[in-house]
């Protein structure tokens, strides 16, 4: 049997896979409408990790009985959360289970909701946006780690039509530590 | 080297001329003979196939710490570029193994194995060197499809084995975040739903694997379901607040099952490479869920597990166990007709026999749970039962020259002993008198025993040279 063009289909798609996740990130970066989103802390002890940085958001925790649009959702669901564009961060203004479509002034950020009530208030829930982790070089995540006193560490986010996120830059205290390029 | 079966071949070559003159085998079958006898030469020369395949892991695991060590100095594009050249690079070399067909076919699926091994490593750097935080679950799905792939695409085994290990992986990944009480002390982090899509990933790597008869990649198969049931289990107990002994009720006939599935498959020529490994691990299944049953705490009676009432089972467990009665006797049943057309062996009646009262048993110990005075009396059936069904472990082994089923009971024997032993003396005598008395019964105890298994052992292997002689 000849098994080159067989693995030369195997190759060409697993390619095709990875220039797909790499084409899909690029086409958000650079499509995508800029929001600063304000991070906080899960852990005080464990804000980063290593020589990646894991980002926890404001708009990570959301409370339903608070926010306009849809109120009842499960784990593993996707909502849709509307962001009023303001100085210096993005605020939530509403959450949908379907895109509510584009507004002015607004973006509006796709998420998973990864838990609901159990463990916390009952109209809380955590959403994920795929925008928590962010990898440094070496030896740079300890330095960000601990921010001198009053430093504020923010990320500036590219959200596109369809509600994708990905970061484009990393601010401290306003200033580009880092910022995305397209290669 | 110095190898008999060469020493062998070179005799086959004088005698068969004269094996032919004497009008024993025909002329046109001294090549096959010959022919077949170096495929098996051929097929024994697993060393260096495994030290390959170790080496491909190596390689694989260097290249990913390669990488993560020197990620910094180098940009985007030349991280994309050198990620998909040993992508490339693996693929394209195993294909020009395979194409040549000089070098062994297996060094060629090794290289194969490295590809799948690269194509993961390239999604999670991929994803690190473009900051792309999606599930992890979902990373682990994409490697292992990517295996699926190649096992459909370019078969073989290695990568099946590894696409099994990763929807393993997968489902593990899956589990929710949460503690999980079963068995007390044990915390696993499930506490969600089943993890129902495993299934459909693990049923597509089943066509290659009966399909090519790959035994090693079918062992994997059925372990790897084996776990993913086990976990299931386990979380629609931990959701459902069910005790312990409703999950092993469950899981004793699902071994049960198992063992008799592969009984009947020994019968079916397309499937005997697989009723074995079945069989066994139905064995495992079986023994270890009765061995766990037969606990003084999974049945509320005090220790380290369970607690000290039980609650009586909901109507879904009792629905699931009546259910999975019914498919034992189901496939006791065409297991018994088909082998009715051959012969019908001692053992396999005892088997069988034996399966009425541990059914009523079953039935018994679902209909008194949560009433305590029957607790007792439900914890010593099940241990007369797990006695008597070593006993028949044994009996059945030696009987049809099963090492391993014989080996298994005097496993059982032992840890039913020292149980037995802990569960009665820990209260009862200070601690001193229990370690020494502990001390003797390890002593003598594995001694006749040993003594005992090695007798039957050794029987089973005296009867194997007899049997090859005649």
């Amino acid at each position: 049997m000849n098994w080159l063009p067989r693995i030369a289909v195997v190759l060409a798609l697993q390619t095709a896979v990875l220039f797909a996740m790499v084409g899909i990130k690029q086409y958000t970066l650079a499509t995508g409408i800029p929001v600063v989103l304000e991070t906080q802390p899960i852990d005080p002890r464990s804000l980063f990790r290593g020589d990646y940085v894991r980002l926890n958001y404001v708009i990570s925790e959301l409370d339903t009985a608070t926010l306009a649009g849809d109120d009842d959702y499960a784990r593993g669901d996707a909502v849709y959360v509307v962001l009023r564009h303001a100085t210096p961060y993005a605020t939530p203004v509403s959450l949908h289970r379907t895109h509510p479509g584009p507004r002015d002034g607004h973006v509006v950020i796709e998420g998973t909701v990864t838990h609901t009530g159990r463990g916390m208030t009952p109209h809380t829930i955590l959403v994920r946006y795929g925008i928590e982790a962010y990898f440094v070089p070496e030896g740079e995540g300890l330095a960000l780690e601990r921010p001198a006193a009053g430093e504020t560490v923010s990320i500036e986010v590219a959200v596109d039509r369809f509600g994708n996120a990905g970061i484009t830059a990393v601010l401290v205290d306003d200033e580009r530590r880092y910022e995305e390029t397209l290669f | 080297m110095w190898n008999p079966t060469f020493l062998y071949i070179r005799r086959l070559r004088r005698d068969l001329p004269a094996w032919v003159d004497k009008g024993w085998i025909r002329p046109e079958h001294q090549d096959a003979i010959l022919q077949d006898v170096r495929d098996g030469v051929h097929d024994k020369r697993r060393a260096p196939v495994a030290l390959a395949v170790l080496g491909v892991i190596l390689f694989g695991a260097g290249i990913i710490s390669f990488f993560a060590a020197n990620w910094a100095e180098m940009s985007k594009l030349a991280k994309l570029t050198v990620l998909l050249i040993s992508l490339w690079g693996a693929y394209g070399t195993g294909g020009w193994m395979l194409a040549r067909g000089r070098l062994d076919h297996r060094f060629g699926h090794a290289m194969l194995l490295l590809g799948a091994i690269l194509f993961g490593a390239n999604i999670m750097l991929i994803a690190q060197a473009f900051h792309i935080s999606g599930r992890m679950p979902n990373s682990v799905l994409l490697w292992a499809l990517g295996a699926l792939l190649t096992t459909y695409l370019v078969p073989n085994q290695m990568t099946t084995v590894f696409g099994l290990v990763l929807t393993a992986l997968w489902t593990l990944f899956e589990l929710p975040r949460g503690y999980f009480s079963f068995l007390g002390t044990l915390y696993i982090p499930f506490d969600g739903p089943v993890h129902w899509p495993f299934l459909v990933v693990w049923s597509l790597f089943l066509p290659p694997v009966i399909r090519h008869r790959w035994r090693l990649a079918g062992h994997v198969a059925t372990i790897v379901l084996l776990l993913w049931s086990a976990l299931s289990l386990a979380v629609l107990a931990d959701t459902h607040h069910a005790e312990v002994i409703d999950v092993l009720r469950i899981y004793l006939l699902l071994g049960s099952a198992l063992f008799i599935v592969g009984l009947t498959m020994m019968r079916t020529r397309r499937l005997a490479l697989f009723a074995q490994t079945l069989k066994n691990q139905g064995m495992i299944v079986s023994a270890a869920s009765f061995y766990l049953l037969s606990l003084r705490a999974v049945h509320g009676i005090g220790g380290a597990i369970g607690h000290e009432h039980l609650d009586s089972p909901g109507g879904g467990w009792i629905a699931g166990t009546i259910i999975a009665m019914a498919v034992v006797c189901v496939l006791v049943a065409v297991n018994w007709w088909q082998v009715g057309q051959f012969q019908r062996d001692i053992h396999a009646v005892w088997g069988r026999l034996l399966l009425v009262p541990v059914l009523a048993v079953l039935a018994f110990s679902m209909a008194v749970q949560g009433f305590s005075p029957y607790a007792m009396p439900v914890y010593l059936l099940f241990n007369f039962l797990y006695l008597t069904g070593l006993i028949w472990l044994i009996f059945a082994g030696y009987r049809t020259q099963d090492r391993f089923q014989v080996n298994l009971a005097f496993i059982g024997f032992a840890l039913g002993l020292l149980t037995l032993y802990f569960d009665t003396f820990w209260g009862l005598m200070a601690r001193s008198y229990f370690f020494m008395g502990l001390g003797v019964l390890l002593f003598a105890g594995g001694y006749l025993m040993e003594r005992q298994r090695r007798r039957l052992v050794g029987g089973l292997a005296h009867a194997d040279k007899a049997g090859g002689a005649s």
